[in-house]
């Protein structure tokens, strides 16, 4: 349990907090993770988001921007998001936790097997992120697979091209597990071919990939028959053996699932 | 620091720190609805209220988060002595059972209904996505959620709850208000942790790191001099008192195989010690000062490593025999390892220990060779069950203190009278000295048949006098609780080509874990509730159970009558299909029906001879009937997913109804001044609605309103003895107890009537409401003939007792039919269909019977597809916690659930009544697996049937 709670009210104070706090600091935005007794080291100083005016969602530009200290729930509520994103949400835990935990929180715990972010990938999301030398943007897959530095502000969503197709796919134990894995994909059928694809899968390793090999063999001709697809994503992804599926169980599942992703994209009419 | 929040609609100023958990300073607030069934890991959703409208985890949040917002709880959802429409419309339809999620599953759905007109089921479900209950299979939701919709406009709505039952009755077979469903609505004090005093302390153990270890040295010297510390129990100074903690009548068919504290542990989590201390984080941070050095020894872990030649054993003990010593005892105990101890049997239970046998039985009827002889076909098969966990919401928990020079114990508990039984001997204190107050438990299901931590507690309180709080945390309680004995049941089927079955034989081994509680009972009952099934001349079983270093078994709704049932009900399943017969045809052939005799139970007693029983009444045949043209029996369905496929499955199920010629109920009945009364019943409600039963039973036979019956139950001190809520003996026994005290008491009024009237008995009848009607047109009423009794000149004020012994088995029956579809690419089954069909004799609470079916069901679709424990190489738990070991929620429910009760009318349970609450667990397992098989072609023999399993056995996955 932490023994200090900061409420800072602008985000230089907050990076400030954390930066002469060093280590014993961590932001605090819902607290489904911080809060959770379950948390392997509890830190001693809260420095919490919640007075930085970083809720909301926003019709913007090209795209739509979600405050960091958006709910899940507000995400699900909202009539201008993406409905893959809505998917992808209504995946997550149950109302409880969406409830109180926010995307940037979500982006902060950066899971394996983050719901959200396979989706997020696939649309091309941005970060728009605090940090020590100033406001910078990234682009998601950055984030999630380098350094995470500095507070994430918003998500910058493009609006999709009117051509681009997603799908997702999940499977949990129960229907309030964890994803054991998600897959994300979009593509355009360009005459018949596969352009543009982004395949992301949670689950198969340390935090959410892009299949780039996949992505690659799959651009410029006709989806392939099932099998093929299968054994080409199982090629490229490795698991590991833990108590809630064996490798071989975990790769056969994200060969499934993102087969069937691939293919109902594939079958969709262009969405919006 | 000071916090302003709104709370329930008014300002409040709290004291507290912004890093603390808004849960603990709720409830240190006096909001008591807020409970933890998780380890604040926001698994649970007990601990829910809306903030600022919205339902959240209370655990998972700080002060800091909550200032100057809006904080709602079920405490403020209606007025004092009031039930706000949606706290009534889940009383009416029978959704508050226990209670302890009720509070959170409230809020869940205010919170829905002030956001939606007219919510969809799928909306019903999302809002309780978070919310775990383990013990209405929620279900029955949907009709409160509409009941409540529709009493907003019509405030006298009723509606269709549950059906009802015996027209020629008042209350008995009809849908009333739970006698404590207020109370739980509400979310008012009720549990053991609702009545901790201030200045209690805390208790916490220190649980062995290893699996199987000797002790070799403990220094408790850090530990005891820390501030704040006011006991240390090890195995040094501890009662040396073996006894052993299952909770059942006395003298038990377990063994004495263990003491408070041991010098050998035998699980991981397994005692090593205890402190008192002022406070829980004192009492932690004692722990870390305790040093222990261990001797560790290899665990075993299987049942096989168990009877391995040369396998570890855990209880070399030095064997006594209360009765029925054998001869060679002293050749025996030759061997015995000082350090292990000691094992008293109340009789023998063909036990070797110093083989890590616990218990062993075997018998049978007719000749097995000769019925193989005569077979056409023959079937052998091996089926294995793993460990699930009971999960109760509320963990374990026990409140100890002293009243005087008397010990009260405030018990989560299902076997008072035993609790207090055992305590005693263990403290050396006779039981008049001991009061045991069994408060309501927020789940029970056989875990707190056992006694987890009493003794502890009250041993401590003894000696030093102090109010103790002692609650295991969810993961203690996965590992430190009781769990379902693991089995393998071996079965050979012979039969006829034309489906007649000529010979059974079960061969079932099980593994007790490290103590041998419920060692031979829960084998035998997986016989002794699964081969009576059939009726076949030939049988033979063969029990063997093993001690090993895994988390305690014990006694987990069913009995081992799931294990049982999921062997042999497949196993017929696969005969039927050998035999090209259809399933259910083949169950119609061999099923027991009214009047058959039940010959197998002659060598099915439990630890003595049993009773060869005649079936005096069987729902089977209507049961199948109705359950076939439900699902639609021998109609294949396709899937419109070409990836799925669809499959049908059905079983029959049998429970019993309390043990007749062990189980014993009493009840009392006290006439009060102006004609209500009091029953004192000995009966534990454990959520089940046996309180209720016994307010009903007592009102239906003094014709009076249940209104006018207040019920006191399961206190030592007041009410009269009852063996304890297991063995689905409720209804059967603690009501017939109500029911033969309240016709002693209408004894009482005739005759007082008689006296008043002037006119002989035979001429008098109770009539409703509340009076004694002559044949002549006069009568008097209750109230008169309690002013008159009461009076100077009166005979007494009339109270009147009654008891309840059986040596007749009234067994309730049922059949299950399911409808799955299987993904044959990722290996998940669905249910879409679930049809439980129940023979419960006169269902006396009709809602909170199907709610009990509803709970049985869900509960064991858990093992069946989800539930399973995992022990890593040492023993240790690898998923103790809501994270990893996953319960079926709301989510999980069948698309088409349905509970359905066949009524019978039995001749010996009160108003015709037998048990509901256990029977309904026996069915999931071979019903899912024999639709498992009928969708895929695949028979899955162990439980649970994960993805990943079904996918092997698809081929699917390369090892
Ligand atoms: C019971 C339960 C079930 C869950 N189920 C799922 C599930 O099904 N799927 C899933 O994907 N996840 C699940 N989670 C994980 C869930 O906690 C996260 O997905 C959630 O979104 C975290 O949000 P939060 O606001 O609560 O984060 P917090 O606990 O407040 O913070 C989490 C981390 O993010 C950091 N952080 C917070 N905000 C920012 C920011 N703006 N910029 C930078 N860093 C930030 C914090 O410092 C911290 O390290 C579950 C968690 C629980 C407790
Ligand atoms: S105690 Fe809060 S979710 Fe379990
Ligand atoms: S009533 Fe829900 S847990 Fe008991």
């Amino acid at each position: 349990m932490a023994s200090h709670f900061h409420v800072p009210e602008t985000i230089e104070d907050a990076l400030r907090l954390r930066r002469e706090l060093h280590g014993a600091a961590s932001f605090l935005a819902g607290g489904t993770e911080v809060n959770n007794r379950k948390a392997k080291e509890a830190p001693e100083h809260l420095v919490w988001l919640g007075r930085l005016g970083l809720g909301g969602i926003t019709h913007r530009d090209e795209g739509v921007s979600i405050g960091a200290m958006t709910t899940l729930q507000e995400i699900l509520e909202s009539e201008i998001i993406h409905p893959a994103i809505h998917q992808a949400t209504s995946n997550h835990a149950n109302r409880n936790i969406r409830n109180v935990a926010t995307i940037g929180g979500h982006l902060g715990v950066c899971r394996s097997c983050a719901d959200l972010i396979p989706v997020l990938l696939t649309l091309g999301a941005r970060l728009r992120v605090a940090t020590d030398s100033g406001e910078i943007e990234r682009d998601l897959e950055s984030w999630v697979l380098g350094e995470r530095d500095g507070i994430v502000l918003s998500v910058e969503v493009p609006d999709p091209p009117g051509d681009l197709r997603i799908a997702i796919e999940n499977h949990s134990r129960t229907a309030n597990d964890l994803s054991l894995i998600a897959a994300a994909v979009s593509l355009r059928n360009d005459a018949g071919r596969v352009r543009n694809a982004i395949v992301a899968v949670g689950g198969v390793s340390r935090t959410v990939i892009r299949l780039r090999p996949v992505e690659a063999a799959l651009d410029g001709r006709p989806l392939p028959a099932r099998h093929e697809v299968e054994a080409l994503v199982a090629a490229h992804v490795d698991p590991i053996t833990d108590i809630r599926g064996s490798a071989a169980f975990k790769r056969h599942l994200a060969a499934t699932l993102v087969e069937r992703a691939l293919r109902s994209a594939w079958n969709q009419e262009g969405c919006r | 620091m000071r916090f302003t929040v709104t709370l329930n609609g008014s300002p409040r100023t709290i004291e507290a720190e912004a890093h603390e958990g808004v849960k603990d300073v709720l409830r240190r607030e006096g909001i008591l609805s807020v409970r933890a069934g998780c380890d604040g890991e926001g698994t649970c959703g007990s601990c829910a209220a809306l903030l600022d409208g919205r339902l959240v985890n209370t655990c998972l949040l700080v002060m800091g988060q909550v200032a100057g917002r809006d904080i709602r709880t079920v405490e403020g959802l209606a007025r004092p002595l009031e039930l706000s429409a949606l706290q009534a419309a889940f009383v009416d339809a029978g959704v508050v059972q226990c209670g302890f999620c009720t509070p959170a599953m409230l809020m869940a759905i205010q919170e829905l209904l002030e956001k939606v007109e007219a919510p969809t089921r799928a909306q019903v479900r999302d809002a309780l996505s978070g919310t775990f209950c383990r013990c209405t299979g929620y279900e029955q939701v949907y009709n409160a959620v509409e009941l409540a919709l529709k009493r907003r406009r019509d405030p006298s709505y009723k509606g269709f709850i549950a059906p009802e039952f015996r027209q020629d009755l008042r209350h008995v077979g009809k849908n009333r208000r739970k006698v404590d469903g207020y109370q739980l609505a509400r979310g008012a004090a009720a549990f053991v942790e609702d009545r901790v005093r201030p200045g209690h302390c805390h208790l916490k153990i220190l649980g062995s790191s290893h699996a199987h270890a000797y002790i070799k040295s403990i220094d408790t010297s850090r530990a005891e001099t820390l501030q704040g510390v006011v006991l240390v129990v090890t195995h040094k100074n501890c009662p040396d008192v073996w006894y052993n903690a299952a909770g059942q009548g006395f003298p038990e068919p377990s063994p004495y195989d263990r003491k408070m504290f041991g010098e050998k542990v035998l699980h991981v989590g397994d005692r090593v010690a205890a402190v008192v201390a002022e406070t829980e984080e004192i009492a932690r941070a004692a722990l870390g000062l305790i040093e222990v050095e261990y001797d560790v020894l290899p665990p075993v872990l299987t049942i096989d490593q168990a009877k391995a030649p040369g396998a570890p054993i855990l209880h070399h003990s030095k064997v006594e025999y209360v009765v029925g010593a054998p001869a060679d005892l002293d050749a025996y105990n030759r061997s015995a390892e000082p350090r292990d101890g000691r094992i008293i049997y109340q009789f023998p239970i063909q036990a070797d220990p110093h083989s890590n046998l616990a218990a062993s039985v075997s018998g049978g009827i007719g000749d097995i060779d000769k019925g193989f002889a005569e077979a056409e076909v023959i079937l052998e098969r091996e089926y294995e069950t793993s460990q699930v966990q009971c999960t109760p919401l509320e963990p374990h928990v026990v409140y100890t203190r002293m009243e005087a020079d008397r010990l009260v114990i405030h018990a989560s508990t299902q076997v008072p009278w035993h609790l207090r039984r055992i305590i005693g001997r263990i403290l050396g204190v006779p039981e008049n000295r001991i009061r045991v107050v069994k408060e309501r438990v927020g789940g029970g299901f056989g875990a707190k048949q056992d006694m987890v931590l009493e003794e502890v507690a009250a041993y401590c309180t003894w000696v030093t006098g102090r109010d103790i709080l002692f609650c295991l945390t969810r993961e203690e309680e996965f590992i430190a609780s009781r769990t379902r004995h693991v089995m393998r049941v071996r079965i050979k089927l012979g039969a006829r080509r034309d489906g007649s079955l000529t010979a059974m034989y079960m061969d079932l081994e099980a593994n007790t874990g490290p103590y041998g509680a419920h060692c031979l009972t829960v084998p035998m009952n997986a016989c002794s509730k699964s081969l009576p099934l059939f009726m076949c001349e030939n049988v033979l079983f063969q029990v063997h159970t093993y001690y090993s270093n895994i988390p305690p078994t014990g006694a987990y709704q069913g009995y081992g009558a799931p294990q049982g049932s999921f062997a042999l009900q497949l196993a017929a399943a696969e005969l039927s299909d050998e035999l090209g017969i259809d399933h259910l045809a083949f169950l119609e052939k061999n099923r027991v029906r009214d009047g058959s005799m039940l010959e197998i139970l002659r060598c099915l007693g439990e630890g003595r001879e049993g009773i060869p029983q005649k079936v005096f009444t069987c729902g089977l045949g209507p049961a199948l009937e109705q359950g076939s043209r439900m699902l639609e029996w021998g109609k294949r369905d396709e899937s419109t997913d070409p990836d799925v496929k669809i499959g049908k499955g059905v079983v029959i199920v049998q429970q019993g109804s309390g043990l007749p010629g062990l189980d014993m109920a009493n009840a009392a009945v006290t006439m009060f001044g102006d004609g209500t009364f009091m029953l004192l019943s000995g009966g534990t409600d454990l959520g089940t609605g046996l309180d209720t039963v016994v307010v009903k039973i007592a009102a239906e036979t003094l014709c009076t309103r249940m209104e006018d019956v207040s019920v006191i139950a399961a206190d030592t001190d007041v009410t009269p003895f009852d063996t304890g809520a297991y063995a689905s003996s409720g209804t059967y026994f603690s009501g017939g107890a109500a029911r033969n005290a309240a016709l002693e008491m209408k004894r009482l009024l005739l005759r007082e009537a008689a006296q008043m009237l002037g006119e002989p008995e035979e001429n008098l009848r109770l009539e409703f409401p509340s009076r004694v009607m002559s044949r002549s047109g006069c009568f008097v009423t209750y109230e008169q003939i309690a002013r008159r009794t009461q009076s100077g000149t009166g005979n007494g004020q009339l109270t009147a007792s009654g008891r309840f012994i059986s040596d007749k088995a009234s067994f309730p029956y049922g059949a299950h039919f399911c409808e799955v579809g299987v993904d044959t690419r990722t290996g998940k089954v669905k249910l879409h269909k679930y049809y439980a069909l129940q023979d419960a004799g006169t269902p006396i609470n009709p809602e909170l019977a199907l709610g009990q079916m509803f709970g049985a069901v869900l509960k064991t679709v858990g093992h069946s597809l989800y539930e399973e424990m995992l022990l890593d190489e040492q023993g240790r738990c690898l998923n103790a916690n809501f994270v990893d070991y996953k319960v079926p929620q709301m989510g999980e429910l069948p698309d088409d659930f349905q509970a359905i009760l066949i009524e019978t009318d039995d001749p010996f349970g009160p108003f015709g009544a037998k048990s509901i609450s256990e029977i309904s667990c026996n069915g999931a397992a071979p019903c899912i697996a024999a639709a498992i098989h009928d969708a895929v072609g695949v028979w899955i023999r162990t439980w649970p049937f994960t993805p990943e399993k079904v996918l092997r056995a698809l081929g699917k996955l390369a090892t």
